[in-house]
């Protein structure tokens, strides 16, 4: 099971979109994954595996581990999200 | 909500002539307020987050979908939207002009997750965004917008 975040501004509009494209990539991948929408405060001090956002959080973020993290520009094209978290998520070593 | 309930036919519009971002954002929130789903303020808010944090709210060509919090004036959970009669840039270079604007309100975060969910199986359609501005009727509009609809809650 891998923790994911989808972050925006907000919380409740794009990260929302993302979380829902994102789940349908993990799902296909065959990965176990618990995704939360949020905005960038609510993560501070949480613990997860990968986080999904956008190039204009990148300032938002800067805290936070790169490694770890997704930028997209695009939440609508599943093969964009799907190339991105695929390639992260070997990086990371959680798929091969 | 499904997409259905969220975005009722009074909630959409086209070829609306705007003269920049901020006006595009006015005049989808002005909808709003006529249907009794935000207050005025809402349509503030709206626009002080996108100058907060830029033009994120372009989620992809062409598109744009400004929203603000519940305690912003939200009402009634809804989406509005509005083709423009002339693309218009929100300062995004990467998904500038923007043809469509869809606003989203919500009242808590969970009503509008099977409405959202449903927009983005529309939205990621190959020429979504030029379909959906080309349209010539409300209902043109409408029969695009409803094709899938997650079951109602």
């Amino acid at each position: 099971m891998i923790k994911v975040f989808t972050v925006c501004p907000q919380g409740l509009g794009s990260s929302m979109i993302a979380k829902i494209n994102v789940q349908k990539v993990l799902d296909s991948l065959g990965i176990d994954s618990d995704i939360e929408c949020s905005g960038v405060a609510s993560i501070i001090g949480q613990k997860y595996d990968l986080i999904v956002t956008i190039e204009e959080m990148r300032n938002s973020l800067e805290w936070a581990d790169q490694n770890k993290i997704v930028y997209i520009s695009n939440f609508f094209k599943k093969d964009e999200i799907a190339q991105k978290v695929e390639a992260k998520l070997k990086e990371l070593k959680i798929i091969n | 909500m499904n997409i259905k309930e969220l975005m009722r036919p009074n909630l959409v519009k086209i070829h609306v002539p705007v003269k920049d971002w901020q006006d595009a954002i006015r005049a989808v929130g002005e909808l709003m307020v006529k249907d009794g789903a935000v207050e005025p303020r809402f349509i503030d808010a709206m626009i002080r987050v996108a100058n907060e944090f830029g033009p994120y709210i372009v989620l992809a060509p062409g598109f744009a979908m400004p929203h603000a919090r519940p305690e912003d004036g939200c009402l009634r959970s809804s989406m509005a939207l509005i083709t423009l009669a002339k693309p218009i840039n929100f300062g995004n270079p990467q998904n500038d002009p923007v043809k469509v604007v869809v606003a989203l309100a919500a009242t808590d975060n969970k009503s509008h997750i099977e409405g959202l969910s449903d927009l983005a199986e529309v939205m990621s359609e190959d020429g979504i965004v030029d379909k959906l501005g080309n349209s010539k009727t409300v209902d043109e509009v409408l029969d695009i917008m409803y094709q899938r609809q997650s079951e109602e809650k």
